[in-house]
């Protein structure tokens, strides 16, 4: 399989602190890395990195051998869909304008864009809520509105900051299913996660952050625990 | 048993906690700016000058005649001046509800303490903090002014009346819809001309502070019903922690959380866009462009003042400018495009820069007829029918300008970055041909040349559109 995502000697600094320290893997497609490890260990910071949201201090990333973060960032963009840990909902757009947005900046056909949005908000129980705006929303529902946003383009890389935070159960089980869809179409998936046992039947390979260093990864069904802080 | 803190120790640990913080942050920035040495000769310095200005040399004294006409309008304006003040709140009020209830104050009403109490120290509180800054500001210019003290006190007694006075009445006008506030306010400034125009000041202004009085009386009672905390909160949260110094060295601004805006129950706003990028961008701009209103206002209005102003001094000053006037504005609205991308969702999206760039054109235009206002006027008294080509020099070198530096900031969208655009330099040298026009008009033909060249570039860049 081919490498759709390379990371390579990645370093992230604020002055003297280290946040990221030589932070290198690579993803095949349609595969799904799990990155793990305690709060604070770096696993945020990498996605924005990815994201091109933190700026980096040295190192290279790559999406499907040409887009390159540093020559191609616009490009390089495109190849990509976020969900963050914490909605990024404007207070000014509608949940419906939210998709638009997407559909938009991904240039998606108006008419796949509709067909998708109606599967997704039927799935998530989002009937009704399309004309709200965030505010008028629970946090779940925010939650469910930014995870459609990402999911209605297809983009060969998702990245996905703590994926089924404020979820429901049934939300949780639905959007499992979307992911391993994508998965099967090719796309790969990188997932920061708390919820090692969630994730274990969707992930096939994970990523273990400490101090923003990788001290280990491998493949899932060789993961055993995080240790904690004070047992180190 | 633990003793439960009262109302007011609560409020005072979040108050002096918020100062501990604050002075932290300040400190922070000061040892990030200065070394010990440095900081050590920069008090030397300081000191040494103001020793130099007020205590040495008779400084002020050359001021003394100013000071007296000062004096003399103090003395006569009273009464106008006693109907100005409080349309300042009035004014206010469009965005600050007077009393600082930040979302740390709203939550100990979530607690066993009662908001109103709450509030009540937090306006009791500003009462005391703006009286002890009246003294001290009282007090020094006693110092150093010949003016009588007893008009500035009386004037700062003035002050701090009505800023009492005037509170329960912001706070209310600040829950209150925006048309209520615009009529106060528009009345407020129509009484206040007539008034002049008629020399009855005084009898306006006794009326005005009846007017407040009694309005505190009626409102004393209803002064917790139907607040908008989250309102409230909201712009207070904003008032208290952004620090512009400390924003300017960190370059992290901090963004007001706007979960309120007055067109957000409009019907129409809710519908689902019309799937282009005109209609969602024009929204994203309008978003951008109220979030950063304050600056906007700042920098057109500062830049319009100064073309105003500076004609008085010297006509090459006028013209220096107006160049820099270009250029400061055309670099403004470059860096209100980058930063759109920068903020909420956008910059999480894939960014369809030139389409962006496009439905933004207008408003960059739009922001400049303010400052071209001045420009024109002036054009025609310096140069009257050379002012043609002037304002054709001034509209074209504008484009030259607006063009360069928004292909760079294209460039840092796009991580190009480019150090050196030689486009830029160009543009921005291309500004001095303005200053020229002051010793030779004809200079200013030059832009039928550079007009050409737009044109020019425009053909290219459609046609490369077109082939592409």
């Amino acid at each position: 399989m081919n490498n759709l995502l390379i990371v390579k000697n990645l370093e992230v600094a604020i002055k003297e602190n280290k946040l990221l320290d030589n932070i290198s893997f690579t993803l095949s497609e349609g595969s799904v890395v799990a990155l793990v490890g305690h709060n604070g260990a770096g696993k945020s910071t990498l996605m924005k990195t990815i994201m091109g949201i933190q700026e980096k201090n040295d190192g290279e990333i790559i999406i499907d051998e040409k887009y390159n973060q540093d020559t191609n960032y616009l490009d390089y963009k495109k190849k990509i869909a976020f969900i963050p840990e914490e909605p990024l909902l404007m207070s000014e757009l509608t949940a419906m304008q939210h998709f638009q947005l997407y559909g938009k900046s991904y240039q998606m056909e108006e008419d796949e864009l509709k067909r998708r949005i109606e599967r997704y908000v039927e799935g998530f129980e989002l009937q009704g809520k399309l004309n709200e705006y965030p505010e008028s929303l629970s946090k779940g529902m925010r939650q469910k509105v930014q995870t459609i946003c990402a999911m209605l383009p297809d983009v060969p890389l998702l990245l996905i900051d703590e994926p089924f935070m404020g979820l429901d159960i049934y939300a949780v089980d639905y959007f499992e299913e979307i992911l391993r869809e994508k998965v099967a179409c090719g796309t790969s998936i990188l997932l920061t996660t708390h919820q090692i046992k969630r994730v274990k039947d969707l992930a096939d390979h994970f990523i273990l952050l400490q101090e923003g260093e990788i001290i280990h990864k491998g493949k899932i069904a060789e993961f055993e625990t995080i240790k904690r802080r004070r047992e180190e | 048993m633990m003793n439960q803190l009262s109302s007011w120790q609560s409020y005072w640990l979040i108050r002096s906690n918020r100062f501990r913080k604050k002075r932290a942050i300040k400190k922070q920035l000061v040892m990030l700016s200065l070394d010990k040495t440095t900081a050590f000769y920069s008090l030397i310095v300081g000191g040494y000058v103001f020793a130099s200005i007020f205590i040495f040399n008779d400084f002020m004294q050359q001021f003394d005649d100013y000071f007296l006409i000062i004096e003399q309008q103090m003395g006569e304006r009273f009464w106008l001046i006693l109907t100005l003040v409080p349309i300042r709140y009035v004014f206010q009020s469009f965005r600050n509800p007077g009393v600082l209830i930040t979302s740390s104050e709203y939550q100990l009403g979530v607690l066993p303490h009662s908001i109103k109490k709450i509030a009540y120290y937090v306006a009791i509180e500003k009462w005391i903090m703006q009286l002890v800054r009246y003294v001290i500001i009282g007090t020094f210019i006693i110092l150093i002014t010949p003016i009588d003290a007893f008009l500035i006190w009386i004037y700062f007694l003035l002050f701090w009346t009505i800023e009492v006075l005037m509170t329960i009445p912001q706070w209310k006008l600040f829950q209150a819809h925006f048309m209520v506030k615009l009529v106060i306010f528009l009345s407020l400034l129509l009484v206040d001309i007539v008034g002049t125009i008629i020399h009855q000041s005084k009898l306006i202004s006794i009326a005005i502070l009846l007017t407040v009085l009694v309005s505190n009386f009626l409102l004393r009672k209803k002064l917790f019903s139907q607040i908008h905390w989250g309102r409230v909160t909201e712009v207070n949260n904003y008032l208290v922690w952004n620090m512009p110094l400390i924003s300017r060295a960190t370059k992290i601004k901090f963004r007001r959380e706007r979960k309120y805006n007055i067109f957000q129950n409009m019907a129409s706003r809710k519908r689902p866009f019309a799937y282009t990028n005109i209609a969602i961008h024009k929204r994203l701009w309008l978003q951008h462009f109220r979030e950063n209103i304050e600056f906007i206002i700042q920098v057109i209005g500062g830049l319009f003042l100064a073309i105003v102003i500076l004609p008085f001094v010297k006509d090459l000053i006028a013209l220096f400018g107006i160049a820099i006037s270009i250029h400061v504005y055309t670099l403004f609205a470059a860096s209100m495009f980058r930063d759109r991308f920068h903020s909420g969702i956008v910059q999480v999206l894939p960014w369809d820069v030139k389409s962006f760039r496009n439905t933004m054109k207008h408003w960059s235009v739009l922001g400049f007829i303010p400052i071209m206002i001045p420009i024109i006027i002036y054009a025609i008294i310096q140069f009257s029918w050379w002012s043609i080509s002037f304002l054709l020099l001034i509209i074209t070198l504008f484009i030259m300008n607006l063009t360069a530096k928004m292909d760079n900031a294209e460039a840092l969208l796009d991580k190009k970055i480019t150090d050196f655009s030689l486009k830029g330099v160009v543009a921005f040298l291309s500004l001095f041909l303005i200053v020229l026009c002051e010793f030779q008009p004809y200079i200013s033909l030059v832009s039928i040349l550079l007009l050409a060249y737009i044109v020019f570039q425009n053909y290219n860049s459609k046609r490369k559109k077109h082939v592409g």
